[in-house]
Parts: C-alpha cells; structure tokens; sequence
C-alpha cells in the first residue's frame, strides 16, 4: 500500500511515548536517561522513515529517468 | 482513485498527530511529516507514471531527439525533490538549509541542460553562418 | 518588252523579307517545371493543378512539422506540472523551457525561411526575365510609354524588394526569434520592447513597399495609358487621312497586327502568371501549413497554463507569419505588375 497509515500512527505512539518518558524521567532527575529515551526514539522513527525516503527517490529517479 | 481518497485520509490523520506530537515532541513530528510527504509522493508518482508514458509514447509519435524531452523531465524529477525538501526544512524552522538545497536543485538544472545549451549555440552558429 | 522587263525587275525590289514577331514568356526555372500545368482548358483549371500538386507536394513536411508540434505538446505538459507545483523553481524551468522549445524550433524556421529567401530570389530573377518580354510586347501594341514606365518601376520595385528582403527583412526576422527565446527565458521588459519594435518594424516597412508600388504602378498606368491611346488614336486618323484610297485599309491592317501583339502578349502573361505561383507555391504551403500548425500548438499549450511556453510558441508562429508575408509580397508584387502589363491597351 503507497500511503501506510499504520506507518503513521506508529510514529506518532512513538513520539508521544517518548515524550511522556522523556517527562517522567526528567522530572525524577534522571535527566541522561530521558535524553537517551530521547535520541532511542528519534533513532527508531528515523529508520523507518529513511526506508521511505529511499522509497521515494528509487521511484523518482526511475520515473523522471535520473 | 482509491489511492487518492486514501492519500487524503492519510494526510488527515497524520496533520491532527502532527499538531499534538508538535507540542511535545517536535523532532519526531518533523520526521513524521517527512514520512507522511514521502508516502504522499509516491501515491502522486502512480498518477504520474501513466502521464510519463504519454509523454514517451508523444515523442515516439513525434520521432525526435529524445535528449530534449528527457532533459525538460529530468528537471522535473529534480525540481519536485527540492522543492518538498525545501518545505521540510522551512516547517522545521531552518528556511537556510531549504534556500541552501535550492540553490544546488538550480546549479544541477543547470548543469543537466548543458547539453541543450551546446545544442543551441552549435544551431545559432549554424544560423548566423548562413545569415 | 523592255518596259515589261523593266517593271519586273522592280517588282523583286517590292519583295521584302518579312518575318513575325514572338513575344513567348521564359520557361519556369526547374524547381518549378513540375507544377505547371502542361494542358489545362481555362485559367482556373490551371490554377487548380498547381494547388493539387503543391498540396501533394506537402505530405513528408506536414509529417515532420506534426511530430515536432507533439513534442512541444509533450515538453508545455511536463513544466506545467513543475510549474503548478513548485513556485521556487519558476526562474529556472523557464529558463530551461524556452532553451529547449527554442531548440525544437529555430531548426526548421531555419530551413523555412531559406525556403522563402530563395523564393523570392527566383520570383526576381525570373521577373528579370519576363518583364522585358512584356514590355516588348506592350510596345509592339503601341504603348512604348506606358510600356516604358512600368519597365522601369517594375525592375526598380522588384530589386528594391529583393534586397531589401535578403539584407533586413531575414536578419530583422532570426533577430526577432532570438529575442523571443531570450525574453521568454529572462522575462525582462526591455527585450520585450524591443522584440514588439523589430516585429513592428517588419510589418511596416512590407506594407510599405507594396502601397508605394501599388501607388507607383496607379498612376504611371493613369497618365501613360491616356498617352499611348491618344498617340495611336492620332496616328489612325493620320494613316487613314493621309494615304487615300487605301488609307483605312492600312489602319485597319495596322490595327489587327495590334489586336494580335495583344494576343500573344496575354498568353505570355497567362504563362507568366502561372510561373510565378508555381515558383512561390511550394514555399507558400509548407510555410503557411507551419504557421497553422503552430497556432494550433500554442492554443492548445495555452490551456495547459504554462503561459510563457505558449506564448513563446505562439512568437514562432508569428515568425512564420512574417516569412509568408515576405514571400506573398515578392509576389504580389510580381502579379500585379503582369496584370497590369496584360490590361494595358487592352
């Protein structure tokens, strides 16, 4: 399927996860770990947008003959 | 059409995530609107696929030189990249990076038509000669 | 008897040698031989074949000029859907638009309107010749000054033209291209100005030309006609008022060698005339079937909403336009001038 919506609410479970433990573990001091959720988070949602954007240009440079 | 109305639901959806991941959580929103413009492109480019063959079966009718059409398509390619690039950026806050990408977009145009440019000063030394 | 041998030896000085006059048109140069009708009943049959084989002439240029007008088609279609999309990148897509239309199409405006400037030299030199032969035979029907007149301004006119054509009117034309292609790709009002003074400059000074040979050939016909026919007038009353007895036979014998040296003079005219659209035909169509093809090119273009493309498609056709006006002038202007030698005294 071109438009994955399961895609998209996984990063958004993702980030909201992310930022309510981001939150907690700020609030109780353990301010490296909330910036190591942090950064895990974007890591993960990275990858699988990355497969997306290559994705894309494989499909442009083969459409657009680039 | 059922590509589109999914599209469209997807877009949808994902703008109210955005707004609330935004608030909370804005690198992931960034990279969930690249994913969202990423999947919404490759539904644009299934449209387009069936008006790129028109074009290719227009120049076969036509039985030029497939280097021109080639190169103006090209263009295109290059200039959709850049531009939903260039948006990303601006709505992440750094328009620089954006104004940066569109400036190489412009130099590769550029650098993908010279053959064109060679092409029309060799025909306008063709034509002055003879003029 | 010496008398009679007298009288016959002055009979063989009574004998002259007599021979006639031929005013026959020169033959059509071998581009255009194949389009002249060899044996046609009426004038407008005649016509008509140089119509069906010009047209039949056409097919392998129409074929060509199709392709290249689906490949504009093609290229307004793609920066259309750049366009619509992406406004960042306008400078530049059009830039690349006007290069590439501008390449598609310099190539065969090229060769048209080569195929126009050689047109028009072989209209001239072929009017070089033919004119002369119509003067001769205006003069041989009694209008030396009418004849005269209308030598001089016909050759002057038709060189002027010719010159004028080959020195400024296709150099103002590839001037006119480029600035099109250049103002398309730049968007810059001073070469917007200045492609509107050079198109302007064109229209003039052709129409020009032709008002002021039209004029020229007016009113030299005016006053010369009303001089040869009262000269002749005067000179038949002369002969039959001077020679008696035999006076008006000798006019009216004068007369149908008169009426006669029209005779020939008209189908040298008819052959003339012919010549002259035989030469300009093939040009005309191919020329004219460009300028069509482009107009509905541009139209079609238009719709899409790349507007520069299309206008600049639509510039070309103007060009077009004007290659056709300069080829219709030469010969106009070479029509007219045997037209009015064959109403001349009649």
């Amino acid at each position: 399927m071109i438009m994955e919506i399961d895609l998209i609410f996984k990063i958004a479970a993702i980030g909201i996860i992310v930022s309510i433990l981001n939150q907690v573990l700020s609030r109780s001091g353990r301010e490296e770990q909330a910036t190591m959720t942090t950064l895990t988070g974007l890591i993960v949602v990275l990858m699988m947008v990355a497969q997306k954007i290559s994705d894309l240009f494989e499909l442009v440079k083969r459409l657009f003959d680039l | 059409m059922s590509v589109f109305w999914k599209t469209a639901a997807g877009i949808l959806t994902a703008i109210i995530l955005w707004i609330n991941l935004n608030q909370s959580n804005k690198d992931t929103s960034v990279l969930m609107t690249l994913a969202v413009c990423a999947m919404t492109m490759m539904a644009a480019a299934s449209f387009l696929q069936p008006v790129v063959s028109f074009v290719d079966k227009i120049q076969d009718i036509g039985k030029l030189d497939t280097g021109l059409v080639s190169t103006v398509l090209k263009v295109v390619g290059v200039g959709i990249i850049t531009e939903i690039a260039a948006l990303i950026c601006k709505d992440a806050g750094n328009e620089s990076m954006g104004k940066a990408l569109q400036f190489v977009s412009a130099g590769v145009v550029l650098w993908i038509s010279i053959p064109v440019f060679e092409k029309l000063l060799a025909l306008l030394d063709k034509i002055l000669g003879g003029v | 008897m010496r008398k009679f041998i007298v009288l016959l030896l002055m009979g063989f000085f009574l004998i002259q040698p007599v021979s006639a006059t031929e005013f026959t048109a020169p033959a059509a140069p071998e581009s255009a031989q194949k389009f002249m009708p060899s044996e046609q009943e009426t004038f407008a049959d005649g016509l008509w074949y140089i119509i069906k084989s010009a047209v039949s002439a056409l097919q392998p240029g129409l074929a060509d000029a199709s392709g290249i007008c689906l490949s504009l088609i093609a290229i307004v279609l793609l920066v259309s859907i750049l366009n619509s999309f992406s406004e960042s990148s306008a400078g530049v897509l059009r830039l690349v638009a006007a290069i590439v239309i501008g390449l598609l199409l310099l190539e065969p405006a090229n060769s048209l309107i080569s195929l126009g400037t050689n047109a028009v030299i072989e209209l001239s030199e072929y009017g070089k010749l033919m004119i002369p032969v119509m003067t001769a035979a205006v003069a041989a029907q009694g209008g030396a000054t009418t004849s005269a007149a209308l030598y001089t301004g016909t050759i002057f006119f038709i060189t002027l033209l010719t010159a004028f054509i080959t020195r400024f009117i296709i150099p103002a034309l590839y001037i006119y291209l480029c600035l099109c292609v250049a103002n398309c790709a730049l968007e810059q009002d001073m070469l917007k100005q200045v492609r509107d003074f050079v198109k302007w400059l064109m229209t003039w000074s052709l129409k020009w030309v032709l008002y002021i040979f039209t004029g020229y050939i007016s009113i030299t016909g005016v006053i010369s006609g009303t001089v040869d026919a009262s000269a002749l007038k005067a000179a038949k009353i002369g002969i039959s008022g001077a020679v008696p007895v035999v006076g008006s036979i000798l006019s009216d014998a004068a007369e149908t060698i008169l009426v006669s040296a029209g005779v020939m003079k008209n189908a040298a005219g008819v052959y003339g005339i012919f010549a002259v659209l035989a030469i300009c035909v093939v040009p005309f169509v191919q020329i004219g079937a460009h300028y069509l093809l482009l107009k509905l090119t541009s139209a079609v273009s238009g719709v899409f909403g790349h507007k520069p493309s299309a206008e600049l498609i639509q510039d070309f056709s103007t060009g077009m336009g004007f290659a056709l006006a300069m080829t219709g002038t030469a010969c106009m202007l070479l029509l007219i001038s045997l037209v009015c030698y064959m109403k001349m005294m009649g």
